[in-house]
This record gives C-alpha cells, structure tokens and sequence, in this order.
C-alpha cells in the first residue's frame, strides 16, 4: 500500500500540543490511513497487518461537592502484526510529533531483541497458513457509536456539567430537614472517545470509532444509615440528564431514612434495571463454548456422557426473553469487527427462551463446524411493556431492589451468585410501597431467575460506574482493564418469584 | 454463515473455505495482547525459554536513574513556575518477567513499562496527571497542564486540600538481592522451575503440584518533591505461587466435585532475587504445602446441614477475611467517603465513634509490617515517608488508620488525645506510577499466639462444626459483610473431621465474627497470602501480603449453595 506522496502527520503535532479547535481527541479514519501508511514504511519486517488503537478518557469524580479526582488519558498505541507470528508494540506518545519522532518511536521499539521466528512457525509464502494472505477487503456492519456531543463533553463538562451538578448537589443538601441526618453526595463523570484502525497489507482494513459517557450519583447519610443512587450511561452526552440523575439518588437516599428489618426468606422480588443488569453482566462468560464445555457455566449439560453436551436447541429461561448482541444496537452497539479487524456480526444467542449459539474460539469453532465468534461485546435482553409501578401494583408482598452490591459467581453449574442489596430496598404489601428495610444478603442465579418470571419491563441501558476489576464482564478488547467504559448491558426490570434473600447484611 | 442450532447437520468447511469466511486467530489471539495476558498465563512479550541470554536483553535498556532523577527535577520546576504551591512526581521504570510451569511446558513472558505521575496542588485544589512519555519536553507540558486544570477546579472547590508536612527524604535505595533475576537466562529460570514439578514424584496420588507461577518484579523509581525531596529506589520483588491440587478419594462423586484446588503463596520470604529459587525455602515450602493437603483428600464427600456452626477458619481464610473485610475498611479514603460511588465506604466509620473501642475480641491484633521481604517493599512510601511499623488493631480495638497527607488531619483529634504527634504510616503506594497513590500497606500481619494452639488443637475445641481450609469471599460494599463460598470445608464432630462438605457457604458479620474470635492460632497455623485491593479512579488493583493464624470463631451462619429449579 505503499504511495509515493508523504502522508500528513500535522495532526500528531497539534495533539501533542492541544488544539482548541480540534472537537475529538483520537484519530479520524483519514489520520489512521496517514498514520499507518506512515508507519508501514518506517517498520522493518515482513509486516502483514498494522492495528491502530487510541482510547482518550477524562474521569472526573467529587466527592461532599470538592473535586478530588481527575483523570485525563490518551493512550495511542500501534501494534505491527509479521507473516512469522511476531508482534511490535509501540506507544505514541505526546513527543511524537512527525514523521522523525514517529520513525524514532519505531526504531527504538525494534532495537528490543525480540525472540527469533519458533521452529513451529509455518512457512510465511504457504497458502494454508492462516496468518498469510486470507486479508482481503471485508464488508462491515455499518454502525454509528459516535456523537460529537460526547467528544465536545471532554473539554466542556467539568466547567458546565459538574459545576451545575455541585450546586445542585450543594442545594439539596442545604434542604434537608432540620434534625435529619444530613446528606454526603458523591459523583462520578467519565466521557470516552476510541478509534480503531486495522490494516492489513493484502487490502482488509477495518475501522471503528466510538464515544461512551456515564454519570454516576450516590447519596448516603452522615450517619451511615441510609442511602441511594442513580446512574445512566449512553453513547451520546446530550442523551444524559444530570440533574435528573442527582434527583433520583437524592431522593432514593431519603426514601431509605428508617429502614426496618424484614425476615430473610424468598420473595417476589421486583428488581429494577440496575439491579438486573448486575447480574447480567456477570453472564457474558455463560456464552463461551469452553467455559459450557468445562462446566463452568448452566449452559452445559452435566451428565452427558463426554461431559461436554450443550444445552443449544433447549428452551434455557423464560419464552419471554431473548438476548443479543448487535454492533449496529442503538443502544449497545459496538465496533463490527474482531479486534483484528475480522468482521463480526449480530448474535442473537438466546431466542424466545431458546439457547441458539454460543461464542466459539478459532479452535473450537473448527472443531465443531461453526464460525468463530467473539464474547458478547453488549447484551440487550428484550422486554415487555410492564412499567416498575405496575408491578408493585400487581404484587400482594414482596420486595423491590433498587440495586446490588457487589456480586460473585459462587456455583459455577447453575450460575449462582451471590452479593447484597444497596442504595433502595422497600417492602411491597398490597400493591404499594410499604417502607424502607434494610439490605439483604442473596444467593441466586438468573439461570434460574429467568425461569420464575411473573412481569418484564421496558429495557434501558444501565449504568456501573466505576467498579473493580473482578466484576468485569469480559475480558475482549483491551478497552476494559481498568474497569471502564464497561460494555453496554440493556435490560429490563423484572418481577420474579421466589428470589432468595439468604440473610440480612449489615451494610447500608 | 446462517445460524444453527446444532453442529450435527452441518458439514464441516474445508480449512481454506472456513478462512476465507471467517474471522481468524492471528499469533497473539483473539484478544488483545494485552487483555490476553491479563487473563491467562500467557506472557506479554513471548520469552524463548531456551535462551542462554539474559532475559534482561529481551527488553530496552532501563532508564538511568540520574536521568530520572533529572527529568523529576524538569518536571517540579516546571510545576512551581506555571503556579503550583505543592507538586511532587513520582518517575518509574519497571519490568516483570513471569516464569510460568505446569503441563509439561514452560513459559516465560516478559512486560516493561515507563512513565510517570504528576500531582500538583494550586490554590487548595489537586490535580493529578499521569503519562508513559517522560521526556523533559512531555513533562514541562503535563506540568503546565496540571496546574492549569488545579487553577481551574480550586475555583469550584469549596473544601482546600492541605498537604501534611513531612520531613524531606533524599538518598538511594536497593532492595537486597544477590542474583539479579532479570540477569539470568531464560533457559536457567526454566530449568530452576521445572525442579518444581519433579516434587510430585514422591506424591503419588490425589496430590499434585499442577502449576509454578513465578513472577520477578524490577522497577527504578524515583520520588521528587517541591519540598526538596529527591528519592531513588531499586525496588525488587517476587510473587511465586503454587497451584496444588487434590482429588478426594471418594469415588461416589464425580471428578469436578472431588478436586480441592488449592493456591498457596510463599510470602514472606527471605530473600527477593533468584538465589530465592534455588535455595530449598521455596522448594520446603511447596513440599509442605502438599503434605499438608494430602489427609484431607481422604474425607468422605456430603452435602451438609445447615444452620449456624462452629467456626475455625484455617490461615489462608483468616487471612483473606481480615485483608478483603478489616483492611480496606481503615483505608481512610473510604472512611472519609472518597471511595463511594466507586468501590464503597467502610463500616469502621466515623473515626470519632470507632477508636479505641473495643469492637472485636481482645485476642485480636492486626500491625502493619514495614519490614520483610513482601510484595512491594521499599524504603519510602509514594510520598517519600518511611513505612513504620505499628499495631491498627491492637486487643480488639482500632488504633489506626491507613492514612495519606491529604486525609491524616481527620486523625488530629485521635492523636492528640494519645498525646501524640500526628504521623503517617508510609502506607501511601501506587503500584503504577502513572495512577495517584493510596493508602495500602504493603504487608500486614493478624498476630499468632506463640506456643498456641495447632490446626487440629482449634478443631478439637469443637462439638458441631466447620473448618474451613479454603474458599473466596465476596464482600458487601463496606465490609461489613459477606459470604464465604468454601471450596474446602469439612465438617466436625465432637472434635473429630468426619467429612468434606460440598456446595456451602458461610454467610457473615464482620463485627460478628472478629468479636466471636474464641482462640488465635500458634505460629504453626501460620499463612501468607497476596491480597488485592481496589481502589481510586481509575479502579487498580494493588497486591499486599497478609499474614494470619488459623482462628477459631464462635459460630457463624452455614447455607447451602445448591439451588432449586421450579
């Protein structure tokens, strides 16, 4: 691919030294091209494929209204794929400006002895071999995950956003009854922009661009006794509602004020989506066919008699649901291509309570006659039409989850896990809301869960926040190390019989 | 490719067909490189493991530290000319090589990285800027930028942040080694690890040392302040853990429910650099470990009764329990509420309500261990201070609290009713330079009783009970709570082991449960564990030693895990 004109690298320039006139913080499709091209005439080595990622985040959390946190990253990294199985990482970082300090950043990178080409690497010119030659240009699901709005946000929201939000947050504090303990507010703002090229020297060449922002809230008494939150998170900035979100969670933490104890035991629960999607996010993994084979997952049958019979074809949960993935979702969507840039496409993994596919590895999928697939990079569960009053409307007694704490899988064959409830649970008698109780400890799997099922609701988009590693969903693409943006999870409130509340917890 | 829902009906493509079709698994997967080291053993940069040179020349050369020392000095007067009151920056450049054998195979993957963490402070508000490009020239720019953005929230921030003095620290430090790690061969570190395995020839059996994981830390860092501190450190580590497994001989049950796996790390040891490995430490430790293991494979396996129960938690549970539930819990960033929204509170809130009140059994005392040969020693902590040693839980009741210069006034009160000066603990860590630190200790220890009693000395003390040997905690948002999911239980009679149970979990108060603390284990009870914690935004994890006794607890509250389908 190479040109005799000498690509433009100016944009190098002004990212290194910030151009307010500049929207958008990572590489447009054009600048990628120029990068590579760039690039690919610098590096040595039979190079077949050159990946372009750049991920720009600005993290901002406060806390009692002081702005104690800001985090600001902008992570370019090449990675040069060889014919001999080889790989060359390199960083860009701010002091490279041109194509002498990129031919720099190159060179050093090379000047690391890597190891010699193994004895088992197959000759480069065969035609079998699976890292030569197979890159011809690909068709691509066309997506749209980028909103200018959000790109705008990196440099506008700490001066308009969150300073309304601290206010905001500030007032509502001030307007607390007297006598009442008071309100601790903290809140978490975090706006990302990624950009992925992947060009390959036989004419494939895969491109993706992105945005994600997500606002978190969560109030609690001065006297640890009560508490609540709120979050959303969409691919477009303008689609967030800020004060809405800080309302919400205020007024969650309020409800909860003289909580009572409620006998553990199983109950209709009424979960809300946050709640929900909790534990839905910690299914992305029922889906890999190894992990149903090694019966790590409910997916798989265990008394087959190889120990590796999949349940697919079988009606797993509720006819009511079905569950996908979709890189052109409106609100889950993501990059249509393998992080090599193979093409990927929508999912559709459970339909009508039916398992259909599962996520086969290159390995597996030879080895069962399917095609390769990737992890779920979202899941959408559908819906129906029940609103969360309605199902309170409908419930004699029972208890409403606003959301969890921290959930482990704890029995890998049924997917049982296990955590406590958080920031809003309530009695429900008699089609109301009765009062506040205090949390609970559970043991339950959706697996399960998706089987008892008296009510579905309208799926939105749920929020996480920022939350611990161990929690991650997946681990596909190198976007999610450090526990943000978390891969879009859209599900629905439910009502389901008979969730077990194992125990109370002391934690508020 | 149309869907299907079995592969039965349909033929299999040919290998050049199916490739044309279909995504591929390029050398280095599916997953990104780095994603894919992060989740399986494989290393970041393949290492050939028969290599004669030194894994050291598999990577650039590492920075000089008088160039780090001069690109900190670039970056602090960059700071204090663009306006900072404080700034202080922390440079480092560090590899990993990770030595990993099992299955028949070794390999061995090497990781480097450098960069930077910038603070400022302007007007009462902090700013915090990290990078991967410590050149003079990215410096002075991210300095000029943190001071920027410090200018621009002090206008919005209505509480100053203030920066509790501490004395200006310079010098260099090495951590003691005597063979360099990262100066050994490939082909040695192998033929060091395989040494591990052969201990299986003596255990015939339901025991078997399944893996060898060594990982080999090496980091320059370098500490400078705008007080005048300017610190450099050869840190070193080594983090070795043994996958042991068992199989329990009770062939009513099927294989999955036989097998006790069980990971043990070998902290502390005696020494960090690679005479560690070739001395018979390590190699006595893992042998123990098997032996250890080996009577209880012998069990019957049951599905237990629930109800509440006895309680002895043997060291590695104790130990996981005090590290995910009491640790995190006097990290005063979560006390004070920095943490909330993002990894939670603490149940050891408010400072004023917790100090010095006796909240848990007087048999219970938790120091902090500035000494040693754990996961992260160093000589200054992340803001120049030196680790102290001391007690945080001293005869049930909290003394302390991990604390940074920003957040240790919140503790004036408490000091000074001791008559006491107020002093950090140089608990302040990072584990990347590149993200701000927090206070973590890199090593803790749940005091044993000297001449106490034995592992089956605490199970004899029981009439209806369970001992639990192994298993992972999940740990509500304050630890205040939680569950133990036990992968290895068994259940007591009179004193006496008579089985394995299987699919249970002990549900719990962490107040509860210390305050019901009956015995603490002697020193031959005694364990070590890597203990992660999360924290800070970006959420990182950072690994900290915690040594315990086995404990026997009063009682706490068995579940069954098994579930019913309707």
């Amino acid at each position: 691919m190479t040109t005799s004109r000498t690509p433009d690298l100016s944009f190098l320039a002004r990212r290194a030294d910030g151009d307010p006139t500049r929207t958008r913080r990572v590489l447009t499709h054009d600048e990628a091209l120029a990068l590579a091209e760039s690039a690919l005439q610098i590096v040595t080595g039979p190079v077949k494929c050159m990946i372009i990622s750049q991920r720009a985040t600005a993290v901002t959390k406060i806390v009692n209204n002081n702005y104690i946190r800001c985090s600001d990253r902008d992570e370019l990294e090449l990675e040069f794929n060889t014919k001999l199985g080889s790989t060359l990482d390199v960083t860009i970082g701010t002091n490279v400006r041109d194509a002498a300090t990129l031919r720099q950043a190159i060179r050093n990178a090379e000047i690391q002895k890597t190891p010699p080409p193994r004895s088992e690497d197959r000759d480069p010119d065969d035609p079998d071999d699976p890292r030569v030659v197979w890159a011809k240009p690909k068709q691509y699901v066309p997506t749209s995950l980028w909103h200018d709005s959000t790109a705008r946000a990196m440099a506008t929201m700490r001066g308009e956003t969150l300073a309304n939000m601290a206010t905001q947050m500030r007032a509502l504090r001030d307007k607390q009854p007297a006598g009442t303990s008071p309100l601790t507010m903290a809140a978490t703002v975090a706006v990302c922009e990624r950009a992925r090229l992947c060009h390959y020297t036989d004419g494939m060449s895969a491109w993706g661009d992105a945005t994600d922002s997500e606002i978190t809230v969560s109030a609690r008494t001065f006297d640890g006794k009560a508490s609540g939150w709120s979050g959303q998170a969409h691919r477009d900035w303008d689609q967030l509602q800020p004060d809405r979100i800080v309302r919400e969670a205020v007024d969650m933490a309020n409800r909860t004020r003289g909580a009572m104890r409620l006998e553990p035991g199983r109950y209709t629960a009424i979960l809300g989506p946050a709640a929900v999607g909790q534990l839905v996010r910690l299914m992305f993994w029922w889906f890999d066919v190894e992990a149903n084979r090694g019966m790590l997952s409910p997916f798989g049958l265990e008394n087959s008699p190889d120990g590796k019979q999949l349940r697919l074809g079988q009606r797993v949960v509720d006819e009511r649901l079905t569950i996908w993935s979709d890189p052109n979702d409106g609100m889950g969507g993501f990059f249509p291509f393998f992080p090599d840039g193979w093409p990927s496409g929508k999912m559709l993994w459970i339909e009508n309570g039916v398992l259909r596919t599962l996520a086969y590895n290159e390995s597996a999928a030879l080895s069962m006659g399917r095609l390769p697939s990737l992890l779920p990079q979202s899941i959408h569960v559908s819906g129906g039409t029940t609103t969360i009053e309605e199902m309170i409307s409908r419930c004699e007694r029972g208890v409403y989850v606003h959301r969890f704490g921290h959930i482990n899988t704890a029995e890998q064959h049924y997917g049982g896990m296990v955590g406590s409830t958080r920031d809003g649970c309530f009695l429900v008698k008699n089609g109301k809301i009765s009062h506040p109780i205090t949390n609970f400890r559970f043991f339950e799997s959706p697996f399960l869960m998706f089987n008892r099922l008296m009510a579905v609701g309208v799926p939105e988009r749920v929020a996480f926040g920022f939350i611990r590693p161990n929690q991650m969903t997946s681990h596909i693409g190198d976007d999610e190390l450090d526990g943000w943006p978390n891969l879009p999870v859209i599900v629905p409130p439910m009502m389901v019989r008979d969730f077990n509340f194992s125990s109370l917890s002391d934690a508020v | 490719m149309t869907k299907s829902s079995s592969s039965a009906g349909l033929a299999r493509p040919s290998r050049r067909a199916f490739l044309t079709q279909s995504s591929l698994a390029l050398a280095g997967g599916l997953w990104s490189r780095r994603a894919f080291a992060a989740t399986t053993r494989q290393p970041v940069v393949a290492i050939p493991m028969r290599a004669t040179r030194a894994v050291s020349s598999f990577a650039p050369p590492l920075i000089a530290p008088g160039t780090l020392r001069a690109l900190a000095r670039t970056a602090i007067e960059a700071a204090t000319k663009a306006g900072a009151h404080y700034a202080d920056i922390r440079l480092g450049d560090r590899r990993e090589f990770r030595c990993v054998g099992g299955e028949g195979t070794i390999q061995g993957g090497l990781d480097f990285t450098y960069g930077y963490g910038l603070r400022v402070e302007v007007d009462g508000a902090t700013a915090f800027i990290g990078g991967t490009d410590p050149t003079p020239e990215g410096l002075v720019l991210a300095a000029q930028s943190a001071v920027a953005t410090a200018r621009g929230l002090a206008k919005i921030t209505s509480t100053p942040v203030t920066y509790t003095p501490v004395p200006v620290v310079t010098g260099e430090w090495r951590a003691p080694i005597e063979i360099d790690p990262f100066a050994v061969s490939p082909d040695d570190h192998a033929y060091a690890i395989a040494g591990f395995p052969r201990l299986n020839e003596s255990f015939r059996g339901p025991v078997s040392l399944d893996w060898v994981d060594v990982k080999w830390s090496a980091e320059t860092r370098v500490f400078a302040s705008s007080e005048g501190s300017l610190v450099t450190q050869h840190l070193a580590g080594v983090l070795p853990e043994f996958t042991i497994g068992g199989v329990s001989q009770d062939p009513a049950f099927s294989m999955h429910e036989r097998q006790l796996p069980q990971k043990t790390t070998v902290l502390p040891l005696s020494t960090v650099g690679f005479e560690q490995i070739l001395g018979i430490e390590m190699r006595e430790r893992a042998e123990r470990a098997m032996q250890d293991l080996l009577p209880w494979t012998q069990y019957r396996l049951a599905y237990g009764d629930v109800g509440r129960k006895e309680l002895v938690l043997d060291s590695p549970v104790s130990a996981a329990v005090i590290g995910q539930m009491g640790i995190p819990a006097l990290a005063l960033d979560r006390v004070l509420g920095e943490e909330q929204d993002v990894t939670g509170t603490s149940f050891l809130a408010p400072p004023d309500e917790i100090l010095g009140q006796p909240l848990f059994a007087p048999s219970l005392n938790v120091s902090i261990a500035a000494g040693g040969t754990h996961y992260g020693r160093a000589r200054w902590d992340d803001d120049g201070v030196v680790p102290q040693s001391r007690r945080v839980i001293e005869r049930g009741a909290v003394v302390n609290y991990f604390a940074t210069r920003t957040n240790i006034q919140a503790l004036d009160g408490w000091y000074a009713k001791r008559n006491l000066p107020l002093q950090l603990l140089g608990v302040s860590r990072t584990p990347d330079v590149g993200d701000a630190p927090r206070p973590i200790p890199g090593a803790c220890v749940v005091e044993s009783v000297p001449n106490g009693p034995s592992l089956t000395e605490l199970a004899a003390s029981m009439t209806d009970g369970v001992i639990v040997r192994d298993g992972y905690i999940n740990v509500d948002q304050q630890g205040a709570g939680g569950a133990i999911i036990g992968a290895m239980m068994f259940e007591v009679k009179k004193g006496v082991i008579t089985r394995r149970l299987l699919n249970m979990q002990l549900e719990f108060s962490t107040k509860q449960m210390l305050k019901g603390i009956l015995a603490v284990g002697g020193p031959s009870t005694e364990n070590t564990i890597t203990n992660w914690l999360a924290g800070g935004v970006p959420v990182k994890t950072m690994p900290q030693a915690v040594t315990a006794p086995a404990l026997r607890i009063r009682d706490a509250n068995l579940t069954s895990n098994a579930l019913r389908a309707s």
